[in-house]
């Protein structure tokens, strides 16, 4: 679908207040780009997410530390086991919580599929968010991670199996047109947009 | 008056539009991309003011504040600029715990970080 910017390389262009439904009808990978919404529509879109069996979110977080997550996580729906991939390396912390493990940051994609597959065997999730790719990666036209991306997601696509976890990668960025990004190794990309006042 | 600015960050655009904003600012620069070459550098250039990542391959942001710490550099002036986001708690804990100075959120405005580089050069 080309969406009103001339992108055409996006499989599916939605505004934020329907994404839910295209999400639970996915299954396997998804690569969910945004241009900065604010978390507190992110949490909105959380809540709103169909959830099955026991309805566990892993969420790999490399830019928002557990305390941060918690404040705006209190009062969300889902069960949500935060994975936090910055307070090891700042704060020495390192002690697992019920609902938290603490881990130094991965800082590469096989550091990360270490961490996505721990998590994935250990919980069985209905989900798996790693926010944000964008930290690992970089899909400007000029990068070649892209086929680094490939090799990741042919060794996620074999741990996922024909299984019911989603795997979401959430994914920034400043400029939609300048994005080389991997349509054939992923299900789904979706493009999130902040909500605009008047919508 | 120019003042001597360490730019730290593992992506080469960030450190490169840092770059230009802060030599724009009539100050000089020294660039590294990552915890190592920053402490090999920094005896030598001797920065006024550092602007640091926190995800970097290689050293801890702690690791690194250790280092300084080991080489003498208590009172370095380091501004954190960053993705992450942190509770209003713990960045208490990076001002009084690893000595940070200040904070600047990834994606950054310009005229904020301008700003803070200034304020942070002109106090004691």
């Amino acid at each position: 679908m080309e969406d009103e910017y001339g992108y055409s390389d996006m499989d599916y262009w939605i505004d934020a207040k329907d994404i839910t439904n295209v999400v639970s009808s996915t299954h396997g990978i998804i690569l969910l780009i945004h241009d900065y919404v604010t978390f507190e529509e992110f949490i909105d879109f959380l809540n709103r997410l169909p959830l099955a069996g026991r309805s566990t979110v892993v969420y790999v977080s490399l830019n928002k530390t557990y305390d941060y997550l918690k404040l705006y996580l209190k009062d969300i729906k889902p069960k949500m086991f935060i994975v936090d991939g910055v307070c090891a390396g700042l704060f020495s912390r390192t002690e697992d919580l019920e609902d938290a493990s603490f881990i130094r940051p991965p800082l590469t994609l096989n550091n990360l599929f270490g961490v996505i597959e721990k998590y994935y065997k250990e919980k069985r999730p209905d989900y798996i968010f790693v926010d944000a790719l964008s930290q690992l990666l970089n899909f400007s036209t000029e990068s070649k991670d892209k086929d680094s991306f490939a090799l990741f997601s042919n060794k996620l696509h074999n741990m996922l199996g024909t299984g019911l976890t989603k795997l979401v990668f959430v994914y920034g960025v400043d400029n939609y047109t300048q994005l080389n990004l991997p349509k054939m190794q992923v299900e789904r990309m979706i493009r999130m947009d902040a909500h605009k006042s008047g919508d | 008056m120019a003042s001597k600015i360490m730019i730290v960050d593992d992506n080469k655009d960030i450190v490169d539009t840092l770059k230009t904003i802060m030599e724009k600012e009539g100050h000089i620069t020294c660039l590294a991309y990552n915890g190592e070459e920053f402490l090999k550098k920094v005896d030598e250039f001797k920065p006024d003011l550092v602007l640091l990542d926190v995800m970097m391959p290689g050293l801890t942001t702690e690791q690194i504040i250790e280092a300084l710490n080991e080489k003498g550099y208590y009172n370095l002036k380091i501004i954190l600029v960053t993705v992450v986001r942190f509770s209003e708690e713990e960045k208490k804990l990076l001002y009084s715990e690893l000595n940070i100075k200040d904070y600047i959120a990834k994606p950054f405005d310009v005229p904020e970080i301008v700003r803070k580089v200034r304020e942070h050069l002109q106090s004691k």
